[in-house]
């Protein structure tokens, strides 16, 4: 499956999706001028990614680890509802077994950002979800 | 000195001397808001207000740019008016606070679900918001997700205060509206 890579912007996050090299990330600022179209592709791009983990079960078990970093400086209120859809499909793969976990980075001096993941992990059932202060 | 001079130093002076730290009027774009956005931060890095309350005011004011820039495309204002009437947004600075206040025009329709909104989050405390903003979270909306609601609580949040309103009747269908949020230093 390819990778979807987004550069980042003055107001819209880094993204890499990289499954060959197991790399998921999402970083930096998020308040694009739209906000669905943004994150549509990334949704549409796990949707798809849950399908491939499940036809490649066999190959590659579900045990091998994933791990997806969110890294963001800020996000707007429109995104943290695409953000929440991001956690939501991502639990839905927990929910299925598979090994995937996220780390929620924040900056030390940014308490809100991390209470922002708390209220977030308060809505996912089995998406595990590690604080990460850097 | 023409009469424009003249109004430029009024305004400059006027401006001066009720600590506004930045003011715009015209349509706002999202380019508009970008540069807006840049400006700030970068003063903003070289003052010596804490991060945290830097992220807040800038959280803030993204907030209510955001929501300028939805009522000024509900609203056609050139044809409800006959005339342009670009919104205003102001920071400013007094006694240990900032002061974040927009302008803009809204449609009577639409006053008392503002009002009841902001009623709504000024009754509640911080837990109270956070459980709030938790379940508009939950709630799926996805046709109409640039309108989820989560603004206003997101502003409150941020402030620590109150928020405060005021709609000016500009014509049977037509309100300005204005909203302060202020944060503490």
């Amino acid at each position: 499956m390819n990778a979807l890579i987004i550069e980042p912007s003055d107001f819209s996050p880094k993204v890499i999706l990289d499954p060959t090299k197991n790399i998921f990330e999402l970083s930096g600022e998020s308040r694009p001028e739209n906000t669905s179209k943004f994150y549509l592709p990334i949704l549409q791009w796990l949707e798809q990614y849950q399908n491939v983990l499940y036809w490649e079960k066999d190959k590659f078990g579900e045990g091998t680890s994933r791990i997806f970093e969110f890294k963001f400086d800020y996000f707007n209120s429109t995104s943290a509802k695409f953000i929440m859809d991001v956690l939501m499909q991502l639990d839905k793969m927990a929910q299925e077994g598979y090994n995937i976990h996220v780390k929620w980075h924040y900056d030390k001096r940014d308490e809100d950002m991390k209470e922002s993941g708390e209220e977030f992990s308060k809505l996912l059932k089995k998406l595990p979800i590690e604080f990460v202060e850097t | 000195m023409s009469k424009q001079t003249s109004e430029a130093l009024e305004i400059h002076d006027y401006m001066n001397e009720k600590n506004i730290i930045m003011s715009f009027m015209g349509e706002l774009t999202h380019q508009v808001t970008t540069s807006l956005l840049k400006n700030l931060k970068e003063s903003m890095s070289f003052s010596n207000v804490d991060v945290v309350t830097q992220k807040r005011l800038y959280g803030i004011i993204v907030e209510c740019l955001d929501n300028i820039s939805k009522h000024w495309i509900a609203l056609n204002i050139q044809k409800v008016l006959g005339r342009s009437s670009p919104p205003i947004f102001m920071l400013s600075k007094k006694d240990n606070f900032y002061y974040i206040v927009t302008g803009n025009h809204v449609a009577n329709t639409q006053v008392d679900s503002l009002v009841q909104k902001i009623e709504l989050v000024n009754s509640l405390d911080k837990k109270g918001l956070q459980d709030f903003y938790r379940q508009t979270l939950a709630k799926e909306t996805p046709m109409d997700r640039d309108n989820a609601g989560l603004g206003i609580i997101d502003i409150a949040l941020k402030s620590g205060n109150k928020l405060e309103y005021e709609f000016r009747p500009v014509t049977p269908d037509v309100s300005f509206y204005v909203i302060q949020a202020r944060i503490s230093l």
